[in-house]
């Protein structure tokens, strides 16, 4: 009888933490995810974008890989395109910012963010989980912009 | 109302005023409210409160009373600015998001984001008048008030 309840026990708690563990999105699983990434999209992709030419996306694939968003910012700034312009373009497609080591600058290209927004994104660190981050965003603007965001940053596995 | 009744009520508003003065510099502490300069606004007032009132537990004075209602007064006013500083401090996320948006979707974005809490400064404001009515339902006090 105490054998038979306590398997019960361990089956029950088993299912628990199964559930628990599906509930909670490892770190990675959603981030940048949705958008465009210029470093791996195709010649037709990129020239799908706003404010892009083929003479543009010629000199992209050349200049590739970008290693931060910063880096093609000044290259599409390089390109006569304006600032107005790469926010469409960023939009669409995007170079994921590691969220624990970005800095402000990659930061604010995101659309929609600004120096208030950066600053929570830094002041959180280290981001551990998707949780978290739907959290601690989330009380500010809301879910539909926190997954917004999601689109834009990566949380790197430990 | 009997003064032995009216002063049982004003040792229970003591009460429930350092009551509320313990659980809003516990939660504010814990919440760290702290992180800039005029965060510092409702810790600073609320140490003050409890040393005033400490000085009217053991004085009861006019003076330690006087002391109270004034603090008590920008226990007020500071749930009025911190009402207008959680309103500016939230409208600029909303605004960041969307530079464009109308007062009124502003207003309602404001009013439905979790931080800051919009309404959260009013516990500073109702911690005030219970103060101040602490003050005033002494009629010593009230007597010296006329002169």
């Amino acid at each position: 009888m105490m054998m038979h309840r306590t398997a019960g026990f361990v089956g029950v708690l088993t299912l628990a933490l199964t559930l628990l563990a599906t509930q909670i999105p490892p770190a990675g699983a959603q981030g940048g995810k949705g958008l465009i990434n210029p470093n791996t999209a195709t010649e037709s992709d990129l020239q799908a974008l706003p404010a892009m030419t083929p003479a543009i996306v010629k000199d992209m694939i050349e200049r590739r890989p970008f290693k931060s968003v910063v880096e093609l910012n000044k290259f599409l700034l390089d390109q006569k395109v304006t600032p107005e312009q790469a926010r469409e373009f960023y939009r669409k497609a995007f170079v994921p910012i590691n969220l624990n080591t970005g800095t402000r600058d990659e930061f604010v290209l995101i659309p929609g963010v600004g120096s208030r927004m950066s600053a929570e994104f830094m002041e959180y660190r280290p981001w551990k989980n998707w949780t978290q981050f739907d959290k601690e965003i989330g009380k500010y603007v809301g879910q539909a912009e926190t997954d917004r965001f999601k689109q834009y940053v990566v949380i790197p596995p430990n | 109302m009997g003064s032995d009744r009216t002063e049982l009520l004003r040792r229970w508003l003591l009460a429930i005023l350092v009551l509320g003065l313990l659980g809003t510099v516990t939660e504010l502490v814990l919440l760290e409210h702290y992180e800039q300069p005029t965060q510092f606004v409702p810790l600073i007032l609320i140490v003050a409160a409890i040393a005033v009132l400490a000085w009217e537990f053991r004085r009861h004075d006019l003076a330690s009373r006087r002391a109270v209602q004034i603090v008590m007064a920008l226990f007020v006013l500071a749930g009025f600015v911190g009402f207008v500083a959680h309103f500016y401090g939230s409208a600029e996320y909303q605004l960041e998001l969307n530079p464009d948006m109308s007062n009124w979707e502003l207003l309602e974005k404001v009013l439905r984001a979790k931080a800051p809490p919009l309404l959260a400064p009013g516990m500073m404001l109702q911690l005030g008048l219970l103060g101040l009515a602490y003050v005033f339902s002494d009629s010593r006090f009230r007597r010296s008030e006329m002169k």
